[in-house]
């Protein structure tokens, strides 16, 4: 694509649109021909329908390879329906390359880090999404099954374009119509006797049942990573050492999650708990987002094996040790001015509780939706049911992804948590270097090799144990080596954020910085060059002379 | 004697010794001092035993123990000692208190027990946690590690902070009070930075390279020196070489065991304004139900006197990812002597700043603050400093050009007189006082026998005996199950003596223990019990019956019969 006729497409994005697999594309690529000397463009797999799996590389490339630049990474987008992560993830896109050059934190973020954005894994359940009713969860595989299952199977049968809720009126109906807003149903309360009472399903038609039972964890798959997709990023990563922060979206309880989803917080390595803490923190000023622990806040029952395991996080921190987080955009309940609650405590809400939580959203819906999230209960005549109601939540651009005249600011403030996350990586740098002649044409080097990023070089304490960096390695080249290896290894370096929380006396600050010596033979004027490297910290090197 | 007693001073150890040798002189029935250990600088840890002499030797009564100065600077537990045996003296006769104390207990005080290590402190701007000499062992003329060693630098009389700009620095100066370094935030990027160090020098083979690592040539810590828990150096740092390897502790382990009559004790500290009572090693489901209901109940009398709660040294200090910090001579007196053992931490700068302290949230609560809660902390204690402390307690920033580093500034808490301990004067009097005064209420609360003495004639020449046994203290004979399990708190024994002939019972028997009216979880005490005796005797014969136990004394009864 010619640079003035992507440009001309870019005109055209709005970040307040969700895109559809075409459009996105189409952007992506007229992003990569604007800005070639910042964006690369590629795909890294093909998922069963044979869409491209989009992977965007944000980097200066004038001042360096991205694969020798410390990396971050963004993943948006693995449930199909959490629409809004990939609408983020190309905000950021846009963003990045539209501000270089003026805005300082993405200025120095490009021209020091490289950046990789994975804008949607859920190609095909994504599109699939925007084009039939029906929710979704990943991808439009049938799984655990090939054959379709029985009961009652959601489908449109008003045709409206949705699916909605249906009730029926039943004498033993578990549901009935609140007091202060007849489009609301409540829970019938044991003591209700009289009245009018109703069963509620879902928007659908009728399949003898024969409901399966779910073995124990829904979605799996049948070994890990066997699905393109997941592959696909997995690959990615290995292929990508120097990614040492990453960021994975999806929808929706406006949490910032981190780890573990396994265990109490107790059982974490404390110095990466410690840089968890304080860069969630940052995310929680930037979002509004608390930052909680997978295992706290969505834990419904700590029986080891009834916990969520396999998930993205579990992979990135605890097998890969990368400093993940996983954000939950949009949290329609608490837009609506609902308390936010961990999972274990919804199940001991009381019906008033849950009453006073409902008519709370239904009043932020009047007022700031003009009533659009919500259909009215409007009467139908079901091919198999005879009269119902259908009516209720929309159930995709309300509460599982915000309206679209929300999406932007949805879309601004993470996009500043992960320029804020991706500048905390560690960051190589050569400081001082001594030179002092000790006699017959030798010299006594040593090189302050000194790591500029928030985080330590091996960023988390796992990526240690688990073998997934390695120590930060310092050389020299150009004259002869007489005392010292020419490559020395200096382990990892600190980085600003591994010291005292609070200003007590005994604070001391970490030392950011360690030292390699050599004793080098060559002529006065001799050229040498100090090379520092390491795959998560990145390359720095300077050129002195012999004098 | 001689002149006024100024309880509110931190006196060195010429000054304290003068005064017990003083004080013991001039009340020689009711004070003794004895030399229990020298230390490696030629300095005697004194024991001050206080009881009435004429009421019965020390040994025969229920004892009590408080002790001071573990830890070298935490000064105020000395003079919280120093005030109880003052009071105690002075008191006696005119007090109600005093005058039981010392009547019916034997009272207890190792007023300083690092006396080598409170001279460095109050003598030099050093910081010393139990005792100046080389540790871990060395020889003392060993070459030091090199290191950033802690020295008054600029010749202030204090050793603070230094801190120096640096664009990695992870400190910036808080924006409402110049004087505070606050945490630099992961997207802080403008603005200037630093980082902080202790004001010291380097030593050692120093290449003027990264500036090394901070360290202390007296790391060793009495109060992980005791057997209980103990670990080597390398898990619990400043442990010695072995238990009970220094003299002090060593000193402290032996009298205690010299003394089985004690059977409660409170170790002096400071900060936190706490009182800390076991477990160390895990949560409450640790202790027996009985010890935990008799540690609570003296933690709540603690409470109501000095307003410090009471919480386990477990609650206090444990926090996720860390092994519990367990600690010496409490842990030991109760875990292997069954001693009803507290940990009193002194002084509570942060409550008085309006800030919660560990002693409210636990140390788990401060860490888990996030940094606009810690910085609202600091900024209550530095308004607390200006407004209690007249700000003595914090010199702010001064340039200082240090011979190894170059331009500095060198300020920071004054940690002595603030926040370790209060400042000499009416704060320290106020601290002292309500502590001695709930460690008066808790040795009154010991376990104490008495004896009834009843004869019946049943015959021609026989009579029937009857002694009830009583506990009278709000504590059980063998204070906690802890001593029962150890076998540390011998059973009562009653023993009969006299003219007379025993026809059935024994003369000299064991009865186990008696409960105390203050822990029978609310149900009716068993603290009183009856023996029984067929005797055989001549009309005027005498009869002396004993009972006694190691921690609740003895009790006498006779009778003619």
């Amino acid at each position: 694509m010619e640079k003035t006729a992507a440009l001309a497409v870019l005109k055209g994005y709005d970040s307040s649109k969700y895109y559809r697999y075409d459009d996105l594309s189409r952007f992506l690529k007229a992003l990569a021909a604007a800005y070639p000397a910042l964006c690369r463009l590629e795909s890294i797999g093909k998922s069963p329908e044979g869409r491209d799996l989009w992977s965007v590389t944000l980097t200066n490339f004038a001042t360096g390879a991205d694969d020798a630049k410390p990396a971050y990474h963004i993943n948006g987008q693995h449930h199909a329906g959490e629409v809004t992560a990939s609408a983020v993830a190309l905000y950021f896109v846009h963003d990045a390359l539209t501000n270089y050059g003026q805005a300082p934190a993405v200025t120095e973020l490009l021209d020091t880090r490289a950046v990789y954005v994975l804008p949607r894994m859920a190609v095909d359940g994504a599109e699939w999404y925007f084009a039939h009713p029906q929710m979704l969860r990943s991808s439009p595989l049938r799984y655990p099954l090939e054959e379709e299952p029985e009961g009652l199977r959601p489908e449109d049968v008003d045709g409206d374009g949705r699916i909605l809720q249906m009730r029926i009126p039943h004498p033993l109906g578990e549901w009935k119509i609140s007091a202060k807003d007849p489009r609301l149903m409540v829970r019938r309360r044991p003591e209700d006797r009289e009245g009018t009472f109703y069963r509620i399903y879902t928007e659908g038609l009728n399949y003898p049942t024969n409901s399966k039972p779910q073995h124990r964890q829904g979605g799996s798959g049948r070994y890990p990573f066997d699905r393109p997709e997941v592959r696909a990023m997995a690959e990615f990563w290995l292929a990508h050492p120097n990614i040492g922060a990453a960021i994975s979206y999806r929808t929706r309880a406006g949490l910032n999650l981190r780890p573990s989803p396994l265990v109490a917080d107790d059982k974490l390595n404390g110095a990466d708990l410690q840089m968890y803490k304080q860069i969630g923190e940052t995310c929680t000023r930037l979002t509004g987002y608390p930052t909680v622990s997978v295992y706290d806040y969505f834990t419904m029952d700590y029986a080891p094996d009834k916990l969520a395991v396999g998930s993205w996080l579990e992979w990135a921190y605890d097998k890969r040790g990368v400093q993940a987080f996983e954000t939950e955009l949009w949290d329609f309940r608490y837009i609506c001015g609902v308390k936010k609650r961990p999972l274990k405590d919804l199940k001991n809400l009381t019906t008033d509780q849950q009453e006073e939580d409902a008519l709370l959203q239904l009043r932020w819906n009047d007022r700031e939706l003009g009533g659009a999230g919500f259909s009215n209960w409007k009467e139908f005549d079901h091919p198999q049911l005879g009269r119902v109601e259908i009516g209720g939540w929309e159930p995709k651009f309300c509460g599982q992804n915000p309206p679209e005249k929300l999406l932007h600011a949805e879309c601004h403030r993470n996009a500043l948590f992960a320029i804020e996350h991706a500048l905390a990586t560690p960051r190589l740098a050569i400081g001082e270097v001594r030179i002092k002649p000790i006699g017959g044409d030798c010299y006594h080097i040593a090189v302050q090799v000194l790591n500029r990023g928030y985080l330590p070089t091996n960023v988390t304490q796992v990526a240690i144990a688990m073998k997934a960096t390695r120590p930060v390695e310092v050389s020299i080249s150009g004259a002869r080596v007489v005392g010292g290896k020419a490559k020395q290894d200096l382990g990892h370096i600190a980085g600003r954020g591994s010291g005292a929380l609070a200003v007590w006396a005994g604070a001391v600050s970490p030392s950011t910085e360690k030292w390699a010596e050599w004793v080098v033979q060559g002529e006065s004027g001799t050229f040498v060059t100090i090379s520092a490297g390491h795959d998560r910290g990145g390359s720095a090197s300077r050129t002195v002379v012999l004098s | 004697m001689s002149a006024v007693f100024d309880p509110g001073r931190y006196r060195r150890y010429a000054e304290l010794t003068a005064l017990l040798q003083e004080w013991a002189a001039a009340y020689p029935g009711l004070c003794a001092l004895a030399e229990i250990a020298r230390s490696a600088a030629g300095r005697s840890v004194w024991a001050v035993t206080l009881t009435n002499r004429e009421t019965g030797p020390d040994t025969a009564k229920p004892g009590y123990l408080v002790d001071a100065n573990t830890h070298a600077g935490e000064v105020t537990g000395g003079a919280a000692a120093l005030y109880t045996i003052h009071w105690l003296l002075t008191q006696y006769g005119a007090d109600p208190v005093a005058t039981e104390i010392l009547d019916t207990r034997a009272f207890y005080v190792l007023p300083r027990i690092a006396v080598d290590g409170v001279e460095l402190f109050l003598t030099t701007p050093h910081a010393v946690r139990s005792s100046p000499k080389r540790y871990p062992p060395q020889a003392p003329e060993a070459e030091l590690p090199t290191g950033l060693y802690p020295e008054d630098v600029n010749g202030d009389g204090a050793i603070l902070q230094m801190r120096l700009p640096h664009p990695d620095g992870d400190w910036q100066i808080d924006d409402q009070d110049p004087r505070l370094m606050v945490r630099r935030a992961p997207d802080s990027r403008d603005g200037k930075f630093y980082k902080l160090y202790i004001e010291g020098v380097i030593k050692g083979d120093w290449n003027g390279q990264a500036i090394p690592p901070v360290r202390r040539p007296w790391g060793l810590d009495f109060n992980r020196n005791y057997p209980a828990f103990w670990n080597p150096e390398g898990k619990q740092p400043g442990a010695g070489p072995y238990p009970l390897s220094e003299p002090e502790t060593r000193a402290v382990a032996d009298f205690l065991l010299a003394h089985p009559n004690i059977g409660a004790y409170v170790a002096y500290h400071t900060t936190g304004g706490i009182l800390l009572r076991p477990p160390s090693n895990g949560p409450d489901d640790k202790l027996n139900a009985a010890d935990l209901e008799s540690f609570r109940r003296i933690g709540e009398l603690c409470t109501r006197i000095t307003g410090h709660p009471c919480k386990s040294t477990y609650q206090a200090f444990w926090y996720p990812g860390q092994e519990a910090l367990v600690k010496g001579a409490d842990d030991w007196a109760y875990e292997h002597l069954g001693i009803q053992a507290f940990t009193f931490e002194l002084w509570n700068p942060d409550l008085r700043a309006g800030a919660q302290g560990y002693a409210q949230i636990g140390l788990k609560g401060l860490l888990e603050q996030t940094s606009a809660e810690t910085l609202a902390h600091h900024r209550k204690l530095l308004a607390w400093n200006d407004a209690e402390l007249g700000g003595k307690g914090f010199v702010n920033w001064q340039p200082f050009d240090h011979p190894q580093l170059g331009p500095v500034e060198i300020g920071g808490w004054e940690m002595k007189r603030s926040l370790q301990n209060p400042p000499e004067g009416p704060l320290l009097v106020a601290q002292i006082c309500r502590a001695a005064q709930f460690t008066f209420q808790h040795a009154l609360s010991t376990p104490r026998l008495a004896l009834t003495l009843k004869a019946e004639r049943v015959g021609d020449g026989l009579y029937k005996l009857s002694a009830g046994v009583r506990n009278v203290g709000a504590l059980a004979t063998n204070v906690t199950e802890m001593a029962r399990a150890m076998q540390t708190a011998r059973p009562i024994e009653v023993r009969l003596s006299g003219d007379v002939r025993v026809l059935s019972g024994q003369a000299r028997r064991e009865i186990g223990h008696l409960e105390g009216w203050a822990v029978s979880g609310g149900t009716p005490a068993r603290n009183e019990t009856w023996v029984d005796w067929l005797v055989e005797a001549n009309p005027g014969a005498s009869v002396v019956v004993t009972a006694g136990t190691s921690r609740a004394g003895e009790a006498r009864a006779e009778l003619v019969l």
